[in-house]
């Protein structure tokens, strides 16, 4: 996704995060104001350089507050995974965010913790874009809201291994949606100067932004606050 | 001054049975319909099966309201009036979709599936105690078996009551499945430049099937069927009380519409049938296997020959327009190769481009035509069947029981219910099972 230069642009904050998985590297982005929601950003390998500050601030745009990390350079199994992606969700926590208004947006590596965390969590909502080794994750049997979106050329994932995915979560809980981007491969979400590839790119960044947007809850104003306290007062009452 | 125009001669002494043609062209017909028949009764919204998943909607019109149907995060059904509490706009314009939320594209208030407003940009300007309006919903939404009806009246009759014996038929579709019967992915659509109530009437109209639907007839004749006059003529027209009304066919007769089905699919299918039989009654299960088509009054179509069942909407939208949106049920316990017969069956009769369907639009379509003639050739007749003891599906007691339904709701004229010995045994059968089915509302 290009990074439009007439918005100011946001420096992610630097830092490590002690989960009990180890000790792993992050980025943030807070926001004044009433943020929207929050992200928890799985990074590809490597990613928290080249892509975390980009898709930090595509994601402030929409209100957005973030926090991005590169789980590679611990050597997780899928429950390890699980277990840092609790860390992190504590993380958020703690800045008063409920796990109804965090989406978890994951890459390769991260995509598959996001289908993980999916599996195991109730999220606002869950994105995984060409999550690493998807088929073997057990049951995709989905508790949280998931987007999975992959490259026709993907080695790891070409398009019958995507259907048999699809088919295997159909009988989730939650609503599950995979999308397969012609001519283009696991790094579809890079932008590319081919027009298959910058579509797929294109395409894949708004499709991260709506899923978001019509699931993750909006963090309520003070006013809507009283509101909901209103109708539970007179609900009980 | 005039008399008012009499819609409808019942006459019972000829007997004879006549509509007034102009009930199909004229504008002020279609608005008391309108107000009394599409804001008064129980109007089908759509299926369960339809809304799969927490914050599955689909967005429909009904009597040319637009809503969503919904399911929301806990797994309700809901149905919500389109249109934004603010200042009116829609608030969902997909078709279809999974989501939590929906925002108004206007001025940005949002909401969820459950109804409530969830933010208003801005919205201090409003004071802290502004009464939030979160989505209106019609003044009933109630289902029966998996079918979804709502009513903009808030004092209807309870839905159980008003389906009336109609229900019975619902539970001979709904019975085809052990899990649950299931409407497919994909819906047929298509307009008609005709007046709604010739669709009405068409649906169960068993007289025109042979000479309208010759074309199909023979390929299914070169198909390798042999169509037996006997078993194509058992079928009775019946009244189900409250305008609902059904043509239906003896035991075995569903299967006479459609091309043989495979060696492998027959065993399959009388395998069925048979764990059918041990669990609700051999009686309950002739019924089941026979065919029949039914209208429950005023638009909603179940048409259920086995090879297919077609559930058909349809839609008034101008007196000389109407659109239908018609959908397939199945039993989703079925294996592939009936599976797949059961859709070339059903592509291959119904829908825009099947065999039959584009042969009763062309019927309907010249009759609207030929309306322009009203006041010349003022009526039409449907007096078949009328003085026969028995009324036989090919009769037309099924379009005059929706008729005078019609009479009563529309212009307040009240008619006798028509006399007919009651239908043999083979068509009274009862479910084994007593008590009620799953899914009753
Ligand atoms: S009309 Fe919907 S927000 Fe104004
Ligand atoms: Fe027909």
């Amino acid at each position: 996704m290009e990074f439009d230069v007439s918005v100011p642009r946001i420096e992610p904050v630097r830092s490590r995060a002690e989960l009990r998985v180890g000790s792993v590297p992050t980025a943030e982005v807070r926001l004044f104001g009433l943020p929207r929601g929050a992200a928890l950003l799985l990074c590809e390998r490597g990613g928290l350089d080249t892509q975390a500050p980009e898709l930090m601030n595509a994601l402030a745009e929409h209100g957005y507050e973030s926090l991005a990390v590169d789980l590679a350079e611990l050597d997780l199994d899928d429950q390890g995974l699980l277990t840092a992606v609790h860390g992190l969700l504590g993380v958020l926590g703690e800045q008063g965010w409920s796990h109804d208004q965090i989406g978890v947006v994951g890459y390769g590596l991260g995509g598959r913790a996001a289908l993980v965390a999916a599996c195991d969590l109730v999220l606002g909502a869950t994105v995984s874009l060409s999550p690493r080794a998807a088929l073997e994750v057990d049951d995709p049997l989905v508790r949280s809201p998931w987007l999975a979106m992959f490259g026709e050329h993907d080695p790891d994932m070409p398009p019958a291994a995507v259907a048999e995915l699809e088919r295997r979560a159909a009988p989730a809980p939650e609503y599950a949606h995979l999308v397969v981007y012609p001519g283009v491969g696991a790094d579809f979400f890079r932008a590319s100067a081919g027009s298959l590839g910058h579509a797929a790119a294109f395409d894949s960044w708004q499709r991260v932004v709506e899923w978001l947007n019509i699931r993750v809850v909006p963090r309520p104003s003070p006013y809507a606050e009283r509101w909901a306290d209103r109708l539970q007062t007179s609900s009980a009452g | 001054m005039t008399a008012p125009i009499k819609y409808i001669d019942d006459d019972r002494e000829a007997p004879r049975f006549r509509v007034n043609r102009s009930a199909m062209v004229d504008p002020d017909v279609f608005a008391r319909e309108r107000d009394r028949i599409f804001s008064k009764v129980w109007l089908y919204v759509g299926h369960e099966t339809e809304l799969k998943k927490p914050n599955d909607f689909k967005t429909r019109t009904v009597a040319g309201r637009p809503l969503i149907f919904a399911r929301d995060k806990g797994g309700r059904i809901q149905v919500w009036i389109n249109s934004c509490p603010h200042r009116g706009a829609m608030i969902c314009r997909e078709r279809e979709g999974n989501a939590r939320f929906m925002t108004c594209f206007y001025h940005g208030w949002s909401f969820n599936t459950s109804g409530q407003v969830v933010s208003i940009p801005g919205d201090t300007s409003y004071g802290a105690d502004f009464e939030r309006p979160g989505l209106t919903s019609p003044a009933h939404v109630d289902s029966y078996r998996g079918f979804v009806f709502i009513s903009f009246n808030p004092d209807v009759e309870p839905l159980v009551d008003y389906l009336a014996e109609a229900k019975e038929f619902l539970d001979l579709v709904c019975d085809q499945s052990e899990v649950g019967m299931e409407v497919l992915e994909g819906t047929h659509e298509y307009s008609v430049k005709a007046n709604w109530k010739l669709l009405v009437e068409n649906s169960y109209d068993g007289y025109h099937a042979v000479s309208t639907h010759q074309r199909y007839f023979e390929m299914v004749v070169a198909s390798g069927i042999e169509l037996d006059a006997a078993r194509l003529g058992d079928s009775i027209g019946v009244d189900l009380g409250n305008g609902h009304a059904a043509s239906v066919g003896g035991p075995n007769t569903g299967g006479l519409f459609g091309r043989p089905l495979s060696e492998e699919a027959l065993s399959e299918k009388s395998q069925r049938f048979d764990r059918f039989r041990t669990k609700y009654g051999e009686a309950w299960v002739d019924r089941m296997t026979g065919a029949r088509n039914l209208v429950i009054f005023p638009n909603l179509v179940v048409i259920d020959l086995v090879m297919g069942v077609v559930i058909r909407k349809i839609d008034p939208i101008a007196p000389d327009y109407m659109e239908v949106t018609a959908w397939e049920l199945v039993p989703p316990d079925e294996g592939p190769e009936l599976k797949q017969q059961r859709l070339d069956n059903f592509l291959t009769f119904w829908g825009p481009g099947g065999l039959a369907s584009p042969d009763d639009v062309e019927a309907l379509e010249t009759c609207q035509r030929s309306f322009a003639s009203y006041r010349e050739l003022p009526w039409s007749d449907v007096s078949r069947g009328m003085s026969s003891p028995v009324a036989l599906g090919s009769d037309e007691l099924q379009m005059r029981t929706w008729w005078r339904r019609w009479d009563l709701l529309v212009n307040g004229v009240e008619h006798e219910a028509e006399p007919h010995d009651p239908p043999g045994e083979r068509f009274r059968g009862q479910r084994l099972e007593l008590e009620a089915p799953a899914g009753t509302a």
